[in-house]
């Protein structure tokens, strides 16, 4: 029975597992383990009856850095945490189709070991920004050969801060991994397969219990005694002992030693003398 | 018999507590040899832009020359120049306006006003105290707060707003458009005049001819100079004058009136100041010209112009005049700065005008008096060349009469490049070198080889064991000895100080085995390079970049202030820096038409080369592995055209193609927009051409702080042992980068935006927009008050893939952000809201691969087996050897582990420092550079450790945690590098390895230089400077004796003992 109860256990717990959402297990950081952990800010103690609203944002992609053109959709479920805390989850990449010229430019980048570019307009997630500039993106970049080598599988990190503005993107392969010397693939069309993507916020440091008064320093080097007349009493100085008794104190030690050596075992020194006699005796 | 045994065993265990005590580490004590032995101070006041002679004729000489820069004023002594009494400003507030003796009779006091005349401080000359603060208006006072506030950013100006008055100073305040008259003695107001509002004033100078009257000068909504007379005794203000036409800046109030140049700088235009009638002459040389700022002016009706070409000219340009006449003239093209006029209070003796005239060898002062006749002719020397001070910044004339009824002129110079001096008739009193004041870039370099100077060591060996050398080492021996044993008088006490001081080496400017002599290259603000030797401070040459440097190029473009100071090639030794690899240096610039490269000689200041090119350079990236065939550092200048367009360039550009390839493989470099809180990552291809690859935003904030790790910074290990046999992997990226955004008081010039995370409103639900920040409609007092529930943001990043590798934020926390990045750690400092005090936080980042963590202790050190085998060996085996330097690349980051800790520090920081030593290997010492005390204090790295326990166990206690304590202690127990100095406006703790593991050298930049040889582990691998040889040879001798005596002494008892 015992051993029944053991293994429900283990089962639920792997279910458990099993379930976490990927938005929190990223491999870069949810193993990070750190001092600032415990005090993070629970996500689900306010605002988890609030409603969630449906943003969804394009993602544009970049053949030469230049020209761009939209590649993808980013949806996201939003909703208002506390009073002006905004948490984007369930962030979901839907890829257009693509196109038998848009095959042709990725096998140029495979080919010249170039980047491929993607972006998503900054700022809050889902507002759509009037007349927006590049400089109103944030731009990240995976080599495309690595793209081509893990299969036009992605990953598509959101970082965001804490009211809702999109602060950096992360775009990489899903294992991460890169080598330089994997040999460049051909092949006829690119289409992407598998899309993963997660929302990142950044961890909110403890704040410090507030002891901030600091203790007093005290001033070892100006700290002077006042007389009875409040004047300061001027230190009487040292004696000749005072001030080389730490060479004084184990030249006395060695003079002593030798002229008193420290006594030896009485037994075993009365043995070997008489031994040494034996055998002063035996050798005359 | 017994109870003498006892006692000696007693005794002998009594002896051994002083070895115990000395064995036992002593929580916090001071090693004698971490304190500043080695280490220098330069107290510097800033290129002076207002200088306060006693200007008139008489009896009374001030004993001080009173000096204001834009950082800070002073009293120098008029013999000596040395800085009798200083105040530096806060940095809010740097802008002077204007320095006036506070009573015309004594020169005992002096004011200054600052940040737009809006204080006024007197100050005792003699020492500096503090006489009297006045504040000319209050917020209350204020008329349009966005006036104000549009007001204080142009305040930078330094125009002239306080002039001396029978009773006091007065000051003109442009923010509110007022002279306020302050009282001598105590500073409180005398009078408040408003101005007329017809024109916007923003000078105010005593009127050269009426000693009652002061003039506020400005200029009219039409651009025509304006001019009231205000009576100094009741502040009256009379009508205001304004000129017929249009005229230039600057104004030069000479003679009844104020005088400027038309629009097309050919006509002097005059304005009457009794009458408010506008004379306009045409001036004698044609073309267009400049007036010299304050040049001449004075009851005569003097004005200097200067033409296109350089050449000065000191016209008549008084009312009586129909036409200008020139009175005197410098030689063609030579650059010249021309004095006010200095007359005579009736006694008879002639108007006199200075002119400081530089050319390529020397320079000179000639006072001209009596209608242009040179009266005296000063030698400034040749430290006052063209290509070693810079040109001829301003002049400053003094004349006292002699007994004998003769005048004697004295004239205190200023140079571009900084360079201060003091010239009488006989030579240069004294000389001040301003121009790192304050610094901007320092590199440090290998000091010459000593075969240089083959003939000097030659004599010096000789020297080395003559007689008298060895009688004074025997000396100086003798009294270290006598030192050593507290015998010494203090009068030997100090011989034996100057003398060691005099036969150290350390000042000696050949290379050293040790690398503890160092030659510091340091880049003022002002465009010179002066090089300084690390051992006492001394300058060894200097050299005006701009101008030697455009004298070696081809172009005739004007050379502005270079932007970075490298090093291209180190001093070499041996046989290379005989065949001519001497130290190189590159400084790179802007031109007025596009930007210049100047290579220099390191050990010379020479100016080797000079290139020109279009376009602005952005960045200097120099990737520390690439050598070229002439053991040159080749560096890569980002272009940024005028078109917008990137460009990468090499330098020097006659590298080989292959190496320029390999130069440019895999650099990246990223672009900061602070203000707008935009960060770009870009790469450079193989063919020198710019990409960009990564873009981060950080809307309605700013970015506080960027930080890198130094280049080619030596790590020791990348493991972590703790205490309970685990291991942690530091995660050690040459390309972290550090990013805080935020808010900051700073970048408010004191006032708070609206808050930037806090007040977003929520109340639309989906459209979630960001507070305004520049809101008209809020109101100063909102503008004014902390921004609560700010946060300062935090993201680690990795600067080639842009990727971020941790993000935490801080509540209620805005800026400044200070930082250091070492290792595999960030130690960052911001303002805490809530706790009103300044808090600091580290960050360790450890690689956190399952493939790591499950190793062990044994195995690392298994690891480590490959590097004791022989390289043939490996190499046939084909064994990794190379454990240590292992790459990671920056497109597959590792996961990583954070840990952070955070601390309150009872002191405001301004800057931030990390100690470098040659193998990493010592421990980090950060420095903290405390904001108003001056002082640099460093702190142990073990305290900033994020692993610092609540509680200690034995497996801490093994690895040396301390207790976590929320305060970190500083100023008390910690050491002080600055030893009392006080260092004005710290800017940067820069730290450079020597040759030694145990020291490396810390200079600290500001408006202030100190230098300090530092040992953050005690001297382990050297003995002290001053270490008695002598001593231990004499403590040797006596233990020799002591035994023999002692032993025979014993042999004897024995025999006694056999006997009885």
């Amino acid at each position: 029975m015992p051993r029944l109860l053991v293994l429900l256990l283990l089962a639920l717990s792997a279910l458990g597992a099993y379930a976490q959402d990927f938005s929190e297990a990223d491999n870069s950081q949810a193993s990070a383990v750190d001092a600032f952990d415990e005090f993070e800010v629970d996500t689900d103690a306010s605002g988890a009856s609030a409603a969630f609203t449906e943003v969804s944002v394009p993602m544009q992609h970049s053949f030469d850095g230049k020209k761009w053109e939209e590649a993808a959709t980013l949806t996201a479920q939003k909703q208002r945490e506390g009073i002006s805390g905004v948490r984007v989850s369930r962030l979901r990449v839907r890829r257009n189709a693509g196109n038998a010229q848009s095959s042709k430019a990725f096998q140029a980048l495979v080919d010249n070991d170039a980047m491929y570019r993607v972006r998503v307009p900054s700022g809050v997630l889902g507002e759509v920004k009037e007349g927006a500039s590049a400089d109103d993106y944030v731009v990240a970049f995976v080599k495309a050969r690595c793209l081509a080598h893990a299969g036009m599988s992605e990953h598509v990190t959101l970082h965001m801060d804490s009211v809702g503005r999109v602060v950096a993107l992360a775009y990489r392969t899903p294992s991460g991994q890169c080598a330089p010397d994997l040999a460049p693939l051909k092949q006829d069309t690119w289409s992407f397969a598998r899309a993963t993507a997660n929302v990142q916020y950044a961890r909110v440091a403890p704040g410090l219990k507030g002891m901030h008064v600091a203790p007093d320093r005290p001033d070892s080097e100006t700290s002077t005694t006042l007389g009875p007349d409040g004047q300061p009493v001027a230190k009487k100085p040292k004696t000749f002992f005072q001030r080389n008794w730490m060479f004084i104190m184990p030249a006395m030690f060695i003079i002593m030693n030798i002229i008193n050596p420290p006594p030896q075992q009485q037994q075993g020194g009365g043995q070997r003398k008489a031994a040494a006699g034996g055998a002063a005796k035996k050798s005359s | 018999m017994m109870v003498t045994t006892m006692a000696l065993s007693l005794l002998r265990l009594l002896s051994l507590v002083p070895f115990l005590l000395m064995a036992s580490p002593v929580a916090f004590a001071i090693h004698a040899d971490q304190d500043g032995l080695y280490d220098w101070h330069h107290a510097h006041i800033g290129i002076p832009t207002q200088v306060l002679t006693a200007r008139a004729f008489g009896p009374t000489r001030a004993s001080s020359v009173i000096f204001a820069s834009k950082y800070s004023s002073a009293s120098v002594h008029a013999q000596t120049g040395e800085i009798k009494a200083r105040f530096v400003m806060d940095e809010g507030e740097q802008t002077t306006n204007g320095v006036a003796w506070v009573t015309t009779n004594d020169f005992n006091k002096y004011a200054v006003a600052s940040d737009g005349a809006r204080f006024v401080r007197a100050f005792s000359v003699a020492d500096g105290s503090l006489s009297w603060e006045a504040n000319t208006y209050s917020a209350s006072q204020i008329v349009n707060e966005n006036k104000v506030l549009d007001e204080e950013g142009d305040s930078a100006s330094t125009t002239q707003l306080i002039v001396s008055t029978p009773g006091g100073v007065a000051c003109l305040v442009p923010a509110t458009q007022t002279v306020v008259a302050l009282t001598a003695d105590e500073g409180e107001e005398m009078w408040r005049v408003a101005l007329n509002g017809a024109a916007k004033y923003d000078a105010l100078v005593a009127a050269p001819d009426q000693p009652d009257e002061l003039w506020a000068v400005g200029t009219d909504a039409n651009g025509k100079p304006a001019l009231v007379a205000v009576k100094a005794a009741t502040g009256t203000a009379g009508s205001v004058h304004v000129a017929s036409s249009a005229a230039l800046k600057p104004y030069v109030v000479s003679g009844g009136g104020l005088h400027a140049l038309s629009a097309d700088g050919t006509k002097l235009v005059s304005l009457n100041a009794k009458t408010g009638s506008t004379k306009t002459r045409a001036l004698p040389s044609g073309g267009a010209h400049e007036l010299v700022k304050d040049g001449a002016a004075g009851t005569s009706g003097l004005v200097a112009v200067r033409q296109a070409d350089g050449t000065v000219s000191v016209l008549d340009a008084s009312f009586k005049a129909a036409e200008l006449k020139v009175l005197f003239s410098t030689a063609n093209g030579a650059h010249a700065a021309v004095s006010s006029e200095v007359c005579s209070d009736g006694k008879g003796a002639p108007c006199a005008v200075a002119v400081y005239e530089a050319s390529e060898n020397s320079a000179t002062v000639k006072v001209a008096a009596d209608g242009g006749k040179v009266v005296a002719t000063l030698q400034v020397g040749e430290s006052f060349a063209l290509a070693t001070a810079g040109a001829p910044l301003s002049c400053h004339l003094a004349a006292h009469l002699r007994k004998d009824g003769g005048v004697t002129y004295r004239a205190v110079v200023v140079s571009e490049g900084g360079e201060v001096a003091m010239v009488h008739e006989s030579g240069v009193v004294w000389q001040r070198d301003e121009s790192l004041a304050p610094a901007k870039a320092i590199v440090a370099l290998d000091p010459p080889q000593r075969r240089r100077r083959a003939a000097a060591t030659a004599a010096a060996a000789a020297s080395v064991f003559s007689i008298d050398n060895i009688m004074e080492t025997m000396k100086l021996q003798f009294l270290q000895t006598k030192v050593r044993l507290h015998i010494a008088t203090p009068e030997e006490t100090a011989l034996a100080k100057a003398m060691s001081a005099a036969a150290s080496d350390r000042t000696l400017n050949a290379v050293d085995l040790n690398g503890l002599r160092k030659n510091l290259v340091v880049l003022g603000a002002h465009g010179r390079l002066v090089s300084l030797h690390s051992g006492d401070g001394r300058k060894l040459w200097a050299t005006h970049v701009p101008i030697a440097c455009a004298s070696k190029a081809s172009s005739d473009a004007s050379f502005d202030v270079p932007s970075d100071l490298r090093v291209l090639r180190a001093a070499l030794s041996g046989d290379s820096a005989s065949a001519g690899g001497g130290a190189e240096l590159l400084v790179v610039g802007r031109t007025s038409a596009g930007s210049y490269t100047c290579t220099l000689d390191g050990h010379t200041g020479a100016v080797l080369e000079a290139k020109t090119f279009d376009g602005g350079v952005s960045h200097v990236l120099q990737p520390t592995h690439v050598v070229d065939s002439l053991h040159r550092h080749p560096v890569i200048l980002v272009v940024r055209k005028a078109d917008g367009t990137r460009e990468a360039r090499a330098v020097p550009n006659d590298i080989s193609p292959e190496l320029k390839a390999q130069l440019a493989r895999g650099v990246h470099f990223y672009e900061a927009d602070a203000q707008r809180g935009a960060l770009r990552g870009y790469a450079v291809t193989t063919n020198l051409q710019v990409s960009e690859t990564w873009a981060m935003n950080f809307p309605g904030r700013h970015l506080l702080s960027l930080a890198q790790p130094q280049a080619g910074e030596a790590v020791h290990s990348h493991v972590k042992v703790l205490g309970d046999r685990s291991v942690l992997y530091r995660h050690i990226n040459p390309n972290l980068l550090f990013v805080a955004s935020g808010v900051s008081p700073a970048d408010t010039r004191g006032r708070w935006t609206a808050t930037m995370d806090g007040g977003v409103s929520t109340g639309t639900g989906s459209a979630v927009a960001p507070a305004d920040a520049s809101s008209s409609s809020t109101r100063l007092a909102d503008r004014l008050r902390p921004a609560r529930g700010s946060m300062v943001h935090v993201h680690l990043l990795d600067a080639v893939s842009g990727r971020v590798l941790y993000s935490i934020s801080h509540d209620d926390a805005v800026g400044p952000v200070r930082c250091v990045i070492s290792e595999n750690f960030v130690v960052y400092m911001y303002h805490s809201l809530r706790h009103s005090t300044t808090e600091v936080s580290v960050l360790e980042l450890y690689d956190d691969s399952a493939r790591l963590t499950a190793r062990t202790v044994s195995d690392v050190v298994f690891e480590m087996v490959p590097t004791a085998i022989p390289a043939w060996l490996a190499r046939s085996l084909h064994i990794e050897t190379d454990v240590y330097n292992q790459t990671m690349s920056a497109h597959a980051p590792p996961p990583l582990r954070v840990l952070g800790q955070s601390y309150f520090l009872s002191a405001s920081v301004r800057a931030m420092g990390i100690s470098q030593t040659l193998m990493g290997l010592a421990s980090k010492l950060v420095y903290f550079a405390e904001e108003g005390s001056g002082q640099v204090f460093s702190v142990d790295k073990r305290l900033l450790d994020p692993r610092r326990p609540v509680k200690v166990e034995a497996t801490h206690r093994e690895e040396g945690l301390m207790q976590y304590s929320e305060h970190l202690p500083m100023g008390f127990n910690q050491f002080s590098l600055t030893h009392g100095h006080n260092v004005a406006l710290v800017s940067k703790v820069v730290s450079f390895p020597s040759r030694l593991e145990s020291t490396c050298h810390v200079v600290v930049l500001g408006l202030d230089m100190l230098y300090h040889r530092m040992q953050p582990s005690a001297s382990f691998d050297t003995l002290n400077e001053d270490f008695s040889h002598a001593f231990l040879v004499l403590t040797i001798t006596a233990l020799a004796v002591g035994s023999v005596v002692t032993g025979r002494m014993a042999k004897r008892a024995d025999l006694k003992v056999k006997w009885r």
